[in-house]
């Protein structure tokens, strides 16, 4: 067990989520105006480190907005030497084939050209930017099959809407994003259509994101920290992912998503700072009631594989106690 | 074999022959204790309880099995069948297909708070606060827990449903039963 005196909301910071694509500066969506009500709750379309607020971050492609440069601008991030242009060309050519495994051939191939060109030219990470942040992907990005029926990302004729009548607001209870009546429902995506194209895109707990579906390779920035795997998966060998506060695990091998290893309150819980709303009642789990009953000068309460000391006067988080040991 | 809890000779009688176990109705109809830790998983103890076998369904439908199984802990406030059964018959077997999955999944996590909360715990908080308390949830919001005329509401508004008196811990977290759905805010 380990006493984490330092701040914790690494799990709030790190495990945000991206809008797969967006445009037109809505980077913040539906969630804007509904996640006030739940200030510790970790914002779920603002990563570490965004580099662009709303309203500039024309296209935010997936993997941009948590200030993790994709791989190939990575290798090319050493920076002031020439890279090895073999290797790096190489890697950024396995890099875009892989973010762009689901658009049509001709796309690739423009993409690619563009890649091998900017890497002969010295000026790859120039070419992966604009290939994360243009408008391009927002306009031919596409679930599986919607491209093909709908000539180019352009909504379904028929699209449902994202809630029935009944489940209205049940979405916006879990997600606050997708809050409002502008959500469609496709194939395991919430999308949002705009001027005749799709403005965002996400893929949905319990749709894209089930056991047997692919994890998206745009979420490959999602990666949990490790405490999370360690304590709530249920095999080492597994890779633990996260989205929209739920931990899946995911095979290793072929990428493919295994089930959903815990549901998170996503809570922002920081040593040092209050208590967020909804701990009144002590809810340590059984088996480490014994080690951590409340008393007049510190109180415990359990969050997301956490429990926090607090002071019972102050309600300021003194202490997160990892539970394994 | 399952535990039933409705008022059956048959209940009445596994009542009275194991009044220690901890995990179902009192013979005086009073709320069972649930301070001491059940010996099955949530899901496995969900399971036994036929009074939502329904919302025990749809938890599988959902994939919440692992989590429940799992290592993390949970208070989960489970409809009854008769609230799933006051639903359009429609809305109810949309929640059992592929595409109301995620819709499902909406639903449940606006009914899973997070730790274990005994009933005892929940009673001396709601004293301690005036009857009115907040649970943190694996939803956006936490759950509004409110004593309102000696009962005890799960969620806002006036529709907000009542805790029956069947409280079941597990060895990683209660269920609590309820007679409707929590609504979506607050």
């Amino acid at each position: 067990m380990r006493i984490a005196i330092a701040a914790t909301g690494a799990l709030a910071l790190a495990l945000s989520m991206p809008v797969l694509a967006q445009s037109n500066g809505h980077g913040n969506g539906q969630g804007k105006g509904h996640g006030n009500g739940a200030a510790a709750k970790a914002k779920p379309d603002k990563g570490p480190g965004k580099e662009k607020g709303p309203g500039k971050d024309k296209a935010a492609r997936p993997g941009n907005g948590n200030g993790a440069p994709p791989v190939a601008m990575r290798a090319n991030a050493n920076g002031n030497g020439k890279p090895d242009a073999m290797k790096a060309q190489k890697q950024i050519q396995r890099e875009v084939e892989r973010r762009v495994d689901r658009r049509d051939d001709s796309q690739d191939a423009r993409v690619l050209r563009d890649v091998v060109g900017a890497v002969a030219g010295e000026d790859a990470r120039r070419v992966l930017i604009r290939y994360d942040r243009d408008a391009r992907p927002v306009e031919n990005w596409c679930p599986p099959g919607l491209a093909k029926k709908n000539n180019g990302c352009m909504p379904p004729g028929q699209a449902k809407k994202l809630t029935r009548d009944r489940f209205a607001g049940y979405f916006g209870s879990s997600y606050p994003r997708l809050s409002g009546d502008d959500w469609r429902y496709y194939d395991g995506y919430a999308y949002r259509p705009q001027n005749g194209v799709i403005d965002a895109l996400i893929p949905l707990v319990g749709g894209a994101l089930f056991g047997g579906n692919q994890w998206p390779s745009a979420y490959d920035d999602y990666r949990a920290p490790p405490y999370y795997g360690n304590y709530f998966g249920q095999s080492p060998d597994n890779r633990y992912y996260y989205a929209d506060r739920t931990l899946f695990s995911v095979d290793p091998q072929d990428r493919r998503i295994l089930g959903i290893a815990a549901l998170l309150t996503g809570d922002d819980i920081t040593v040092g700072q209050p208590l967020p709303r909804g701990y009144d009642v002590y809810n340590v789990p059984y088996a480490y009631r014994s080690r951590y009953p409340d008393g007049a000068d510190a109180m415990y309460r359990y969050s997301d594989g956490y429990v926090y000391q607090v002071d019972p006067k102050t309600r300021l988080v003194a202490a997160a106690i990892e539970l394994l040991t | 074999m399952k535990k039933t809890f409705a008022p059956t000779l048959a209940s009445l009688a596994l009542a009275l022959a194991l009044p220690a176990c901890g995990d179902t109705d009192t013979p005086d109809g009073s709320v069972a204790s649930t301070q001491e830790a059940g010996d099955a998983s949530l899901n496995a103890t969900v399971a036994k309880i036929d009074e939502v076998s329904t919302a025990y369904k749809l938890v599988e439908k959902a994939g919440l099995k692992d989590p429940f199984d799992g290592a993390g802990a949970y208070t989960v406030f489970l409809p009854d069948n008769e609230a799933f059964a006051k639903l359009p018959k429609e809305d109810l077997e949309l929640l059992g297909t592929e595409e109301g999955r995620p819709e499902l999944i909406a639903i449940l996590r606006r009914h899973i708070a997070v730790g274990a909360i005994t009933r005892e715990d929940l009673d001396e908080a709601l004293d301690a606060n005036g009857g009115s308390i907040q649970l943190a949830s694996v939803a956006d919001q936490p759950i509004d827990i409110r004593k309102v005329d000696g009962e005890v509401r799960v969620g806002s508004g006036s529709d907000a449903p009542k805790l029956t008196k069947l409280a079941v811990p597990a060895s990683n977290g209660v269920v609590y039963v309820i007679d409707g759905l929590i609504p979506p805010g607050g």
